[in-house]
């Protein structure tokens, strides 16, 4: 078995590297085959590195079990402890996320020793693959080495996890897509290279595996993503390198002001490069990961071009909403507060973006900038299919902030969406269906 | 051991169907139904009433489905013992330390407070007028931990405009709050909403969503025939537009060749090149009454501009979502109040509405509990 590795998060030891460094690692061998997790011995032992990265693992576990994991007292769990909740994660259907977890070969001079004889029996008994050194050494497409993280990297490499092992179904894909949304936020106020780099991952594993994976679905399993504006095996023939994704992704420290605006300067400069040095190509993938953010923010922009900013905003959440959706309509609006719709398919992202602020809110001194304009976010439950709920709530809403300076945007789940718009124009709010 | 006042916080679900909220487009199926959740202080017992022997497998795959959940699940062995094929535990060697009596039959349901029959047909309301924020509500309760439990409650209850107390359990007044709003009546008793409202249609726009094919193109075919009949219209235009050939190269054919008569007619909006609009547009000038049909779904910027341009025309929009949690009684006429209480209904809710197709009534209110209409005319 030959892994290529992806991402791997190294330890520092002195100046020594050596390949057991790795707290964790991401590959793949093939296209068919699910990913695989590499852990360290390092996770629970006595040099505890668990201790000094609990809130990255915190993050990690929290968004690979799909929120069904609520991390506590990390940094006191055994190694094994470590593989079991790793695994357990991988296993739920309910976060359908795919990978297996592997571990290096080892050796024990004592073979009688209880916690030896503990994992041992561990290893027996549990659907772990086994790599040795050799495999391991090879070098990861992004290599970030673990010294002193700040919180948001923290969160920019759990997001990078997280999309990383999604599966091949529609969520797993709007997944990757809001952890790349975020991960661009991220890079863009903090000009990271580590977060660049993360980024810029995320998208070539997009093209490059979950693309090619998916494509193999047969129906019925890849119905689902007829229905998408985006249907991701749309990208199956696309060839873009690393470097030119690389590229994309740093113009956009070279911009200032709205992020929303330099999605869209960035978008229409690769639109109108010609096909032979290959930025069509990433036009085209850019364009899928980000197309609808850049038309939310023109939208929104078309409507306050002649008048004043708003005050607050209504918005239906969409599988693409994500932090960066909220800045960039606070961009657009000058609403410093969001009211958000959503349906049950939504969950994820909506607790994706509650950790997110309540991330940036603690590390408000070192990012101040990014804390001071985020907006506030209020969320609501619609249904997509209970009229009677969905109108009596979206009723209420319209009827409570008829008198405010607001806008309304209506998107996604088409029964709350036409239901929102009528009742804006109803009393002449201001109202966009997209 | 379960703590706190019994009288004030303990409360039990009956028949509790949870579906994958996050598999909506995929998986219609129900993930789990638990017979009985027992809340209590916020904390969740399940107890599962054995019926067949079969049953032990249940324990494992609860097993594989949530294996970070921390829910405990007793056994009701009262026939079956769990214990001969797999280790369980059953409640009748429990019965020193539970009242099992009370816990599992004497115990007030969570929502009315009732008998078992009234909650089940409490929960059938629930799952007919609000069924995604009672399966979120339940998912939490059984799949998520505490801290994101109260989020999705804080959501719920900021919807409906509630204001929680924090001395009693939130997730228990709820409960009580939607039964108040959705369990006031009889299902078959609040048909109220008469077709003959919505009459005369003379012309019925049927926008065929992206992504369909012959399977999805039958079911359109068949729902828009009983909406003709219903609405004594004749008058169909099957929409196709050039999105959805893209997807569906053969939709034309397809949609030629399962046209159930002449006078339904497949329009390649491409080839005609034409917009929704300009259809409207040709009906309102010749005065008619037009009904668009939204199947699934379509592209809204193309529905803004129909919005927009005929406020104060009689255009009808009705929005028909492809898959709806319907009450199993109603969508199978079968009052066995045994089996689960839930199911997903696909192909446009064709597969509930089909048992209905010979009373227009029946049919045409059960849609509308999950279908949108909306007339342009009110919105001067």
């Amino acid at each position: 078995m030959s892994i290529n590795w992806q991402f791997k998060l190294l330890y520092k030891t002195g100046w020594d590297r050596s390949p057991s460094n790795e707290i964790l690692a991401i590959g793949f061998s093939d296209y068919v085959n699910p990913k695989i997790l590499y852990l360290s011995r390092r996770l629970g032992s006595d040099e505890k590195i668990a201790d000094k990265c609990k809130n990255l693992l915190t993050n990690i576990i929290r968004l690979l079990s799909g929120f069904t994991i609520e991390p506590k007292s990390i940094d006191k769990l055994k190694f094994y402890d470590f593989v079991r909740l790793f695994l357990s994660c991988s296993f739920s259907i309910l976060a359908p996320f795919r990978y297996n977890v592997a571990l290096s070969y080892s050796k024990y001079e004592e073979h009688s020793r209880a916690d030896v004889v503990k994992a041992i029996h561990a290893r027996l008994t549990m659907p772990i693959s086994f790599i040795d050194y050799d495999e391991l050494s090879r070098d990861g497409l992004v290599e970030i080495c673990y010294d002193d993280f700040d919180e948001l990297l923290n969160f920019s490499i759990a997001s990078l996890v997280a999309g990383l092992l999604t599966s091949i179904t529609r969520h797993g894909y709007y997944v990757r897509l809001i952890t790349m949304h975020t991960n661009l936020l991220l890079q863009y106020y903090t000009r990271s290279k580590h977060i660049l780099d993360t980024n810029t991952l995320l998208a070539y594993d997009t093209v490059h595996w979950f693309v090619k994976h998916a494509h193999r679905l047969r129906e019925p399993e890849a119905a689902e993503y007829h229905y998408m504006i985006y249907d991701p095996e749309d990208l199956v023939n696309i060839e873009v390198s690393w470097n030119e994704l690389l590229e994309y992704f740093k113009k956009f420290t070279y911009y200032n002001g709205d992020l929303g605006k330099a999605l869209e300067r960035l978008l229409e400069e690769y639109k109108s490069y010609s096909n032979k040095n290959n930025k069509q190509n990433v036009y085209k993938v850019s364009s899928r990961f980000f197309g609808r953010l850049k038309n939310i923010y023109n939208l929104i922009n078309t409507v306050v071009k002649n008048e004043h900013k708003f005050d607050h905003v209504v918005i239906i959440a969409t599988e693409q909403w994500s932090p960066l959706q909220a800045l960039i309509i606070t961009e657009a609006s000058g609403a410093k507060e969001i009211t958000v719709l959503y349906t049950q398919n939504i969950l994820y992202q909506r607790l994706y973006e509650e950790i997110f602020r309540n991330t940036i809110k603690r590390c408000r001194n070192n990012w101040d900038k990014l804390a001071h304009i985020y907006p506030k976010i209020n969320y609501i439950l619609v249904s997509s299919t209970d009229v009677e709920y969905t109108s009596f709530i979206i009723e209420n809403i319209v009827s409570k902030y008829r008198r405010d300076d607001i806008l309304f945007v209506s998107q996604g789940p088409i029964i709350p969406a036409i239901k929102l718009y009528v009742e804006a124009i109803k009393y002449d709010k201001k109202a966009i269906l997209s | 051991m379960l703590s706190g006042d019994p009288k004030n916080a303990i409360c039990r679900i009956v028949k509790a169907g949870i579906f994958d909220p996050s598999l909506v487009y995929t998986f219609m199926d129900t993930i789990t139904e638990y017979d009985n959740i027992i809340i209590a202080n916020d904390q969740i017992l399940v107890i599962e009433d054995i019926s067949k022997s079969l049953e032990w497998s249940k324990k494992i795959l609860y097993k594989f489905l949530a294996p970070a959940s921390s829910v405990e699940i007793l056994w009701n062995c009262e026939r079956v013992n769990i214990n001969e094929s797999t280790p369980g535990i059953c409640i009748d060697r429990l019965s020193e330390i539970f009242d099992l009596e009370k816990l599992s039959h004497g115990v007030k349901g969570c929502f009315k407070g009732s008998s078992e029959e009234e909650e089940i047909k409490c929960m059938e309301e629930l799952y007919l007028y609000a069924s995604e924020p009672l399966n979120l509500l339940l998912y939490s309760l059984v799949f998520m931990p505490k801290g994101y439990r109260e989020l999705i409650i804080n959501d719920v209850a900021r919807s409906l405009g509630l204001r929680l107390s924090t001395s009693r359990s939130k997730i228990m007044q709820l409960f009580t709050e939607l039964s108040k709003r959705y369990c006031k009546e009889s299902v078959l008793g609040k048909y109220i909403v008469s077709s003959n409202g919505f009459k005369p249609i003379e012309e019925i726009y049927v926008l065929i969503p992206r992504g369909v094919k012959r399977y999805r193109l039958k079911a359109i075919m068949k729902l828009t025939n009983t909406l003709c009949s219903i609405l004594s219209c004749n008058n169909v235009h099957l929409l196709i537009s050039k999105k959805v050939k893209e997807k569906s190269p053969n939709i034309v054919k397809l949609c030629m060749k399962e046209r159930s008569n002449e006078k339904t007619l497949c329009r390649d909006l491409e080839e005609e090149g034409k917009e929704l609009r300009d259809y409207v547009s040709e009906a309102i000038s010749r005065c008619k009454h037009i009904l668009i049909i939204i199947m699934g779904d379509y592209n809204k910027q193309a529905l803004s501009k129909i919005i927009n341009d005929y406020r104060g025309y009689s255009v009808n929009i009705l929005i028909i979502p492809e898959v709806a949690y319907m009450p199993k009684r109603l969508c199978e006429k079968s009052s066995d109040l045994r089996g689960k209480i839930v199911n997903a209904y696909g192909m446009y809710l064709k597969q509930c509405l089909s048992s209905h197709m010979d009373n227009h009534d029946v049919f045409w209110n059960l849609l509308l509990t999950k279908s949108l209409i909306t007339n342009l005319k009110n919105l001067t």
